[in-house]
């Protein structure tokens, strides 16, 4: 048994050996690694201090769109288009101080379409000598100009940056593009449904494919490559309303696999329910007056709230031993208070591949920085915020790498799991709101149903009579001070969960729940452009008309 | 069987080859008809409503980038950008009274679908409307509040109806061989690779087809097509005081096979090359007041800034517009041995194929060419529609970049010298003038990278010619001696004065120029000149340094780095 055991670990370091001498042999790892270790040995000016760290990190890209308007394909030349690109860290002074928080330049080179080793070190060169200076000249500047300030010793005492494992690993490489082709003849096909209403004077479908790999080299001794894969098919639609406004509609479904695109027939059935949408919203009477009280988010609409409440804000926040920052919220502070209702609960799954059979688009195995996060984080336990997403600058409260950075200056959960411990069964949801709303003598009640709020659309909000329980779809509304603590109201959501895919972030949350104390308002902007002045071409026989007249006239 | 099967082949190809020909016909019969349509109803509407036209740039690009011998980007494009004209009020007075701006072009797909271009039509004609009602709303206010202008004339004039229609374009067969010219590409910024002073070296080219489309409420209709072909490389280095030297070489022609040979090229690389290297040790020069002489290519472009500029007729509309010849029609303004033509009706010039050739104008009017000096004498300004006091009638120079609004610009511009002596003679002059004015040398400008002036009236009316490679030119004989960091600056009137003689030959300055109505193409064909005082002032440098480790592929202590691991 042991023999066995042994002879399996023997099998496994031999694998991990040879997958990370594959990995150094790979010649973007190659070339990264020799202009890294060329610059960190050798890069100094007299009577400046020198690297004592540089990170290369490089994205090979391949993007292609295809897009189809009114059953023909508009984009000329749709061919997949690849794009390679560098960035280059370099830091000055030491882990504990060299105010890498405080800057980033946000700078990146363009690398040649063509793998020359030559070339890419070049421009590497150039790129590391420029970030050399610039942040030498920083560091010093910062370095005299907190002579000038008192700060909490405390916050002194914190590293800048925070010491790593450094992981050599290889997650994958570019995934292949495969099927686009396939899609020209369907999203003519699909773009053609609204031919049919001359209304519509705006619609297109589209597809758009921007796959990449990642490379990540430092002087740590990381070496990282990663997948990166997001295919959006978007169908979008807008018409002039009865009242001048512009009505528009945006379908997005995003996935990491084409194989994973709905088919034909669904998307079909979503363009003409997009179409008939339009044109209800068109048809719809105005919100009138103000509401507080239970609002039912259903779907997509749901999804979009908690990411939007959550997605961006969940992250700690260095606190500048420079400049004083009031506009800043420093969740940290808040850790272990009550934020939401106690029913709630928010967990960061970083590593979830799928969820009910469909890919996340939001999980990753290995963060901006290189550094492993977490299988799950409970950000918020039972509405009492328990943690915070961090990177690699430490804070008083999150001293070691977290694995959640997202880019120089943010943070991602990737996947973010909202739970709730008041469920009733999804059939029942509607029955629940208008009962939280008869509680309140409320003649009426409201839901918000499945849209993508994030693309400035407007939700679908429908009126329920809680006597009749009938519904009315209703425009011209805005709701006021919707904000995380919203959730504070919570009554009550379904008891099934589904996955709802964003760009690059997944959110996994009920189907639907129900929110108290929602404020809505009739919408109160007095400004709206005003309608095109000459008719609809596609709607105006006249040209047509005319021509056939003077033809009999000739005659 | 066999022969009846080629037939229909041949059959099936032609149908084809019909259909693409034809379709690109339906773009002009679509926005014939929108305009019409857009008129009549917005007529009904505002009455006010005088004249439209719409210009569609339907544009294809193909590109390829290399550097130090690999190819960094091979790219194709194709769109179409839409400026509707809409004018309000009458030819005396309209919303586009000194107005440079406010025109917002749109785009059209690159899709043969009537219903698809006149839904983008549509949209934007009314964008294009609306914006005319508040431009004029201010233009009839402003008259109100402000004192009368000096210009006088009317802002719209009438011009001919043109019905022309070049034929349809042949994308396929106009496709470049882009794996043959990214080898020639890749080759050209090798040879650059192989200097270890230089940290750039690019060679690039830009081939680009144009199909225009002009129609208008006044029945004008035209197609016209262009091709262009742009081959340049660049190369730059480094002075030790952090000075960026950077030289080019520009080639253009019609076509890619039009461009010169890919031995010549080398040769011209080699010689970059070379003075690059040169340039690095070369003396920066001081500022500098005395004689100079001008190759034809740097006094192509000096004419084109100093002269080319103030003949603009359109910009002379406007109060804040210095008038440097408004009324000067008829009276010398250069000296009798020299004549200027702005010609958009040529192609070549000599062995050079120019880059300002057109058959009609941005506002439908067909090319002129145009006698602007005769033996010193200025005969005529470029003009557009809009009228100046003095000057009436388009001359076919209403140009602008896709989606602009035209503006009068420049075209093909010819120096002509009736007087002329060899450049040797030339040399001799100068070393004479110099000796005459104390001075130890004079300059030689041999290349210019383009050059700026100013046309207002509040700023200094200057200009500045930014050299790339100068000599100065000792009067005792020594060898004429590179020198770096001199811009060619002055005052146009009294620069006009100092020029005394020109040389027998006429080179070619091809290039863009930006201005109000953005960029356009334009050539400046010259004869050398000898002026007996010109400026210079230091050029502007960066005070970086040079990167601290040397270039990788020239690090010997690389090779070590190469094996070590982490």
């Amino acid at each position: 048994m042991l023999k066995k055991f042994l002879l399996s670990a023997a099998a496994l370091f031999f694998i991990l050996i040879t997958d990370a001498q594959e990995l150094r042999d790979n010649f973007y790892v190659k070339v990264l690694s020799q202009e890294l270790n060329r610059n960190i040995e050798q890069l100094r000016l007299p009577d400046l201090g020198k690297p004592f760290f540089i990170s290369y990190k490089l994205r090979n890209a391949v993007s292609q769109t295809i897009r189809a308007e009114r059953g023909r394909i508009v984009t000329p030349f749709y061919g997949p288009s690849e794009i390679k690109t560098a960035s280059v860290k370099l830091l000055v002074g030491d882990y504990h101080r060299n105010f890498d928080y405080l800057f980033d330049d946000g700078s990146y080179v363009m690398l040649p379409d063509e793998n020359n080793a030559d070339e890419f070190r070049r421009l590497l060169w150039l790129e590391t000598d420029r970030a050399y200076k610039m942040t030498a000249q920083q560091y010093n500047a910062t370095t005299a100009a907190l002579k000038r300030v008192t700060v909490d010793q405390k916050e002194l005492d914190l590293p800048d940056l925070a010491k790593i494992d450094p992981v050599v690993k290889d997650y994958g490489g570019l995934p292949a593009i495969s099927g686009a082709e396939r899609w020209k003849p369907l999203l003519e096909k699909l773009s053609a449904l609204f031919i049919a209403y001359p209304q519509i004077t705006s619609s297109a479908c589209y597809l758009a494919i921007n796959n990449g790999e990642e490379y990540l080299v430092s002087s740590e001794g990381s070496i990282v490559r990663k997948p990166v894969s997001q295919i959006t098919l978007t169908i979008s639609a807008s018409m002039q309303g009865k009242e001048g406004s512009n009505i528009f509609e945006t379908y997005n479904t995003y996935v990491t696999r084409m194989e994973e695109l709905p088919d034909y027939k669904t998307l079909e059935d979503t363009t003409r329910g997009l179409i008939r949408k339009i044109i209800e919203r068109d048809n719809a009477p105005q919100f009138e007056g103000s509401y507080l009280g239970p609002v039912l988010f259903e779907g997509a609409s749901l999804a979009d709230l908690i990411s939007g409440f959550f997605r961006y804000s969940l992250g700690v926040n260095r606190k500048s031993i420079l400049y004083p920052d009031n506009g800043t919220t420093f969740y940290e502070d808040k850790l272990g208070q009550k934020l939401i209702a106690s029913g709630l609960t928010l967990t960061a799954l970083p590593h979830l591949k799928t969820y009910e059979g469909r890919h996340t688009t939001g999980a990753f195995d290995i963060d901006y920085n290189g550094v492993i996060p977490p299988d799950s984080l409970v950000l918020i336990q039972n509405g009492v915020l328990k943690n915070l997403l961090n990177g690699r600058t430490p804070t008083q409260k999150f001293r070691a790498p977290g694995g959640f950075a997202a880019g120089e200056r943010g943070y991602s959960a990737g996947i973010l799991n909202l739970s709730a411990d008041v469920v009733v069964p999804l059939n029942n949801m509607k029955k629940e709101l208008v009962k939280a709303a008869r509680e309140e003598g409320l003649p009426y009640a409201y839901i918000v149903r499945g849209v993508n709020v994030s693309y400035g659309q407007v939700p679908y909000l429908y009126r329920v009579d809680t006597a009749t329980m009938k519904e009315e779809l209703l425009t011209g509304f805005k709701f006021t001070n919707l904000n995380m603590r919203s959730l504070r109201r919570f009554i009550a959501a379904a008891d099934q969960q589904h996955l709802w895919n964003q760009s690059l972030y997944s959110v996994i949350c009920p189907q639907s729940m129900i929110i108290g104390e929602i404020e809505l308002e009739a919408e109160n902007s007095v400004v709206k452009a005003k309608p095109i002045i000459v008719s609809n071409p596609l709607l105006d026989k006249e040209p047509e008309a005319a021509a056939r007249k003077s033809k009999v006239k000739k005659r | 069987m066999i022969f009846n099967l080629r037939s229909g082949l041949a059959a099936i190809g032609l149908t084809f080859l019909t259909q693409t020909l034809v379709a690109q016909d339906l773009l002009m019969t679509t926005l014939s008809k929108e305009l019409q349509r857009e008129f009549d109803q917005l007529k009904k509407a505002d009455d006010r409503l005088y004249y439209m036209s719409y210009r569609v740039d339907d544009i294809t690009t193909y590109s390829i980038r290399t550097s130090f011998g690999a190819i960094t980007g091979i790219d194709s494009s194709r769109y179409r950008v839409f400026s509707p004209t809409v004018r309000l009020g009458s030819y005396k007075l309209d919303n586009t009274h000194n107005v440079g701006f406010g025109q917002f072009p749109g785009g059209i797909p690159a899709v043969d679908d009537a219903a698809i271009i006149r839904l983008a039509v549509w949209k934007n004609t009314d964008n294009a409307y609306k914006n005319a009602v508040q431009a004029y709303e201010q233009i009839l206010t402003n008259k109100k509040v402000k004192v009368a202008e000096e210009d006088s004339a009317a802002d719209f004039s009438p011009a001919p109806k043109v019905v022309y229609q070049d034929p349809p374009l042949r994308y396929a067969a106009l496709r470049p061989d882009l794996d043959a010219l990214g080898k020639n590409l890749a080759a050209y910024s090798a040879v650059l690779k192989s200097n270890p002073d230089l940290l750039t070296g690019i060679a690039t080219i830009e081939f680009k087809i144009i199909r225009k489309y002009f129609t208008d409420t006044d029945g004008s209709s035209i197609i016209e097509n262009s091709t262009s072909t742009w081959q340049s490389v660049y190369s730059s280095t480094k002075a030790p005081d952090g000075m960026e030297l950077p030289l080019f070489q520009m080639y253009y022609a019609y076509e890619p096979s039009g461009l010169p040979s890919r031995d010549s090229v080398l040769k011209d690389i080699r010689t970059m090359s070379a003075k690059l290297t040169a340039l690095r040790s070369a003396p920066v020069a001081d500022p500098f007041v005395g004689p100079a002489i001008l190759s034809g290519r740097a006094s192509g472009v000096f004419f084109h800034e100093i002269f080319g500029h103030r003949l603009e007729g359109k910009r002379m509309k406007s109060d804040f517009d210095g008038h440097t010849f408004k009324n000067k029609i008829g009276t010398p303004v250069l000296p009798d041995f020299l004549s200027i033509t702005l010609d958009p009706t040529i192609k070549q010039v000599g062995q050079n194929e120019v880059n300002g050739f057109y058959r009609y104008d941005d506002e439908g009017v067909a090319a002129q060419k145009v006698n602007v000096v005769e033996a010193g004498i200025l005969r005529s300004f470029l003009m557009t529609r809009t009228p100046i006091n003095g000057s009436s009638g388009s001359n076919g120079h209403a140009r602008t970049a896709p989606g602009g609004i035209p503006e009068s610009r420049q075209s093909n511009l010819i120096v002509k010298a009736s007087a002329t002596q060899t450049a040797d003679a030339l040399k001799e002059l100068l070393r004479k003038e110099a000796k005459k004015q104390g001075h130890e040398y004079g300059y030689y400008f041999e290349d210019v990278q383009g050059g700026f002036t100013t046309v207002g009236r509040t700023t200094p009316n200057a200009f500045n010619v930014m050299p790339i490679e100068v000599y100065r030119v000792f009067v005792d004989g020594r060898p004429d001696q590179l020198v770096r960091g001199v811009d060619l600056i002055g005052t146009p009137l009294s620069m006009f004065r100092r020029i005394i003689a020109a040389d027998n030959t006429l080179e070619t300055f091809n290039g863009m120029c930006g201005s109000n109505s953005g960029w356009v193409p334009v050539s400046a064909s010259s004869p050398a000149i000898f002026v007996d005082v010109i400026e210079t002032q230091k050029k502007s440098k960066s005070n970086d340094r040079l990167p601290v480790l040397p270039r990788p592929d020239l690090d010997r202590s690389a090779h070590s780095s190469t094996s070590t691991s982490f």
